[in-house]
């Protein structure tokens, strides 16, 4: 079968999303709008203290109030008491002691919400409160929070010469605050008990089988009496990544036999994710006096906090990005994570890039200022191209455009001077004096799927049948569409091989394969290829078949097809941190333009030009939304997002104290997308969402710094920093 | 999660003395693969190698130091991982 002329709605266009309206009106179902009858709603205990051991646990008080059905503790866990993504390190409920504030201690089943947040209010817990590692640099030598001690992981990578010298030297020190996803639907979710002494949970998550496989270990239950279905998701950015309330809900359904809801408020949804990893990081950069990279030098310190979560994978991505996309002959790179009682950090979008990404583009700049080079010119020439070797030794096998990506950033025409909107926005708190414009430059890259050795796939299920005498295309996925746009995706891809324009994607659960995680910039890339191949294996089952008309060679003989989409193989780091550990690659490029009110440290960003190599844009629109998105979420990192902590407890866990951009904060975005194709991948296509969070970061400080001249080596900035008090 | 999970976790549990205990937590502990588990449960988990030959050592340390009872869970990573 050929398909002469592709339906409308196929790859390369812009459709609409299904989900789009709906959440605008308000008419979207969350999982946090999910119902049953009878069901009862789960209330969490969490510890106030973010180090201390438990000495008495009193349950009585809780069981005695009328409406509550059950509360559990860690002795109700009847399997693996403790989960994680990588390393199986964090309680399901705390048995001993707790090591971050917010740690889960018991959990409630009551007939009302606030009958269980009261019922968890009167369990009575006698902590004897210990002495908080909060320090990550101190960790190193404190007391062991885990019996294998603080240090959680260190990559080193040794690139050249590690003794090589230079004719110029700048060296910095820069510090990434901890930054929240900040998604807008906190963690919810349904578990129903089933007949067959399993469960059906109704979540949102970023990754059906992994929870899944992590809540029957925790229920001692086979995988397959564990049903999960992915609810409306609100978000994600990597803070669904791991479970929150996944198991509570399942321990408290089975335990009372009925429906249990679970909907964490929003000040609870601060302690019930992980967070973007602090980092401090100290760097050396050493050049030719004509601004020619000879090494980098690097140590990078991330606070993991009281859990392992993804973190030895983002203490390797650090290290890996940790350089920039440009050829760098010799490197000494350090990362280390270590376990903290801060709250647990684990992936967030950009994933370890976007922390050194701040750190080497700030050493750009300066290197550039010590050479007498344009910030834009230093770059170029040190640009990494196609076929450039990585410190860790690999060759990047694909377009690395990154000279054209600065070109087309650093060619746009700047905004106007005399912006419309002055720093401090609608306050009208400047009439302009004081205020002074700047413009500043960044350029990223990342790692696009899963690294190091890991056999990334997704699966997909496709069924080609004849509904009402017209073809129908069935996608079963369980891909998790968390906003991205992936069940358009689908459908385009769909379309496209199978020329039928009735595409339905089903719901995604764990009665198809696994589809790996809405992570990493992966979905499209691995997702959007295991479709592509089922469809083409339906296209070889209709080919044999014979020639003629669609619907006649389907018939009452409907065709489904399964199939796996595995990226190359990469492989691990050795002892120096050498591998081809990474399948592809995404870059993007940014310039700010600021204007900065230098007497009140108040900032406006005017505009944002951005280029991006997508590889081929399978929906523009989506591209488009993508890439504005992932740069809102780096003016925040850069401005104003993030976690304060102080001696291991949050002081700002709301959305009245965590800022966030709104659309008065988003300046207009200038979009350049190339489309140049990675030979390895479906379409050629690459990750999108994650460079665009990586180098608006850098750029628009640079912009400040450009603006102020102030030094500015941490994020978010805030107005004291700029103003010098 | 863009690195492999851990090859192998074993899961142990020491009945004994706590000079048992306290033995097996002195070979454990420096392995660099150690984790609690659960109340009076350690994890190890690493590569095989890694894995299998710190348990091993465990069993003679806290064997050595009168355990009486050790009970071991290994599990490699579910299919989907």
């Amino acid at each position: 079968m050929t398909v002469e002329a592709p339906p409308k709605g196929g790859i390369g266009e812009s459709v609409r999303r299904p989900d789009g309206i709906p959440k605008v009106k308000g008419d979207f179902a969350y999982s946090s709008d999910l119902w049953a009858d009878g069901m009862l709603w789960g209330a969490t205990l969490r510890s106030p203290h973010p180090r201390a051991r438990i000495r008495e646990l009193n349950i009585a008080p809780a069981l005695a109030l009328p409406g509550v059905h059950a509360i559990l503790t860690h002795e109700d866990v009847p399997g693996r008491k403790v989960y994680g993504l990588e390393v199986a390190d964090q309680p399901v409920l705390a048995w001993d002691q707790v090591r971050y504030q917010g740690e889960p201690i018991a959990i409630v089943a009551a007939d009302h919400p606030e009958t269980a947040r009261r019922a968890a209010a009167r369990i009575e817990v006698e902590f004897e409160i210990l002495n908080a590692v909060t320090d990550p640099e101190q960790a190193f030598d404190a007391e062991p929070l885990h019996p294998s001690g603080n240090l959680l992981r260190h990559v080193h990578i040794e690139h050249g010469d590690p003794q090589a010298t230079a004719e110029v030297v700048v060296t910095g020190s820069y510090e990434v605050g901890m930054q929240d996803q900040a998604f807008l639907g906190p963690e919810s979710g349904l578990a129903v008990p089933a007949e067959d002494g399993g469960v059906d949970l109704f979540v949102s998550t970023q990754w059906l089988h992994v929870d899944r496989d992590q809540v029957a270990a925790s229920l001692d239950l086979p995988p397959e009496q564990v049903r999960i279905t992915l609810g409306g998701v609100g978000g994600a950015f990597g803070a669904r990544e791991d479970l929150s309330m996944q198991v509570h809900a399942c321990l408290l359904a089975l335990h009372t036999g009925k429906p249990v809801k679970m909907m964490y408020g929003r000040e609870e949804s601060f302690f019930g994710h992980v967070h973007r990893h602090p980092a401090r990081m100290r760097y050396e950069h050493g050049a030719t006096r004509d601004g020619r990279l000879v090494y980098v030098r690097c140590r990078i310190l991330l606070d993991g906090g009281a859990y392992a979560s993804s973190s030895t994978a983002v203490c390797s991505n650090a290290a890996c990005f940790a350089s920039g996309p440009y050829e760098v002959p010799n490197a000494v790179i350090d990362s280390y994570v270590v376990y903290t009682d801060n709250p647990p950090c684990g992936a967030m979008r950009g994933f370890g890039a976007v922390q050194t990404c701040f750190a080497h583009e700030a050493q750009m700049d300066k290197l550039a200022a010590a050479v007498g080079l344009d910030p834009v010119e230093l770059r170029r020439r040190n640009a990494m191209t196609q076929g450039a070797t990585l410190p860790t030794g690999a060759t990047i096998n694909s377009p690395a455009p990154v000279a054209e990506l600065l070109e087309s950033v650093s060619a746009r025409p700047l905004p106007a001077d005399g912006a419309a909107v002055l720093p401090g926005g609608h306050s009208n708190t400047t009439h302009g004096e004081g205020v002074r414009r700047g413009v500043g430059y960044a350029v990223g890259f990342k790692n696009v799927g899963y690294s190091e050795g890991f056999d990334d796939y997704s699966t997909a299920r496709v069924r080609l049948s004849v509904a009402g005498g017209e073809p129908l295309v069935e996608v079963h996925t369980a891909a998790a569409e968390v906003g991205q746009g992936l069940v358009t995706v689908q459908e385009q891809i769909a379309r496209h091989e199978l020329g039928v324009e009735r595409v339905l994607v089903l719901p995604a659960d764990t009665q198809v394969g696994s589809a790996g995680s809405s992570s990493a910039s992966r979905q499209t890339y691995m997702t959007g290829g295991a479709v592509k191949l089922a469809c083409e294996a339906i296209k070889e089952e209709l080919a044999r078949r014979g020639t003629g008309d669609l619907v006649e060679l389907v018939g009452d003989e409907p065709i489904e097809v399964t199939r796996e989409h595995h990226h190359r193989r990469t492989f691990a780091l050795d002892e120096k941190g050498q591998s081809d550990a990474h399948v592809t690659f995404a870059f993007a490029a940014h310039r700010a333009v600021v204007d900065v009110d230098t007497e009140l440290g108040l900032v406006r960003v005017v505009e944002i030009a951005t280029a991006q190599d997508v590889g081929r844009a399978i929906n523009p629109l989506a591209v488009e939304g993508q890439i504005e998105g992932g740069i809102a979420q780096g003016l925040g990192l850069a401005l104003m997002e993030e976690i304060q902590v102080v001696d291991g407890e949050v002081r700002n866990a709301s959305f009245t104290d965590y800022l966030i951009p709104t659309v008065l904060d988003m300046p207009p975005v200038e979009l350049d997308v190339l489309e140049l194709a990675d030979p390895g991948a479906p379409y050629g296509l690459r990750g999108v969402g994650e460079p665009p969070t990586i180098s608006s970061t850098p750029a628009i400080v640079a912009a400040l710094r450009a603006a102020t001249g102030a030094e500015l080596p941490r994020v978010p900035v805030r107005p004291d920093h700029i103003v010098g008090v | 999660m863009p690195v492999p999970p851990a090859e192998l976790t074993a899961e142990y549990r020491i009945e004994g003395p706590d000079e048992a205990l306290a033995a097996a937590r002195v070979v454990a502990e420096p392995s660099g693969i150690a984790r609690e588990a659960g109340p009076g449960v350690t994890a190890l988990t690493g590569s095989r190698g890694q894995v299998l030959a710190t348990l091993v050592d465990v069993v003679h340390a806290s064997l050595d130091a009168g355990a009486r009872r050790f009970d071991v869970r290994i599990e490699a990573p579910a299919e989907s991982r």
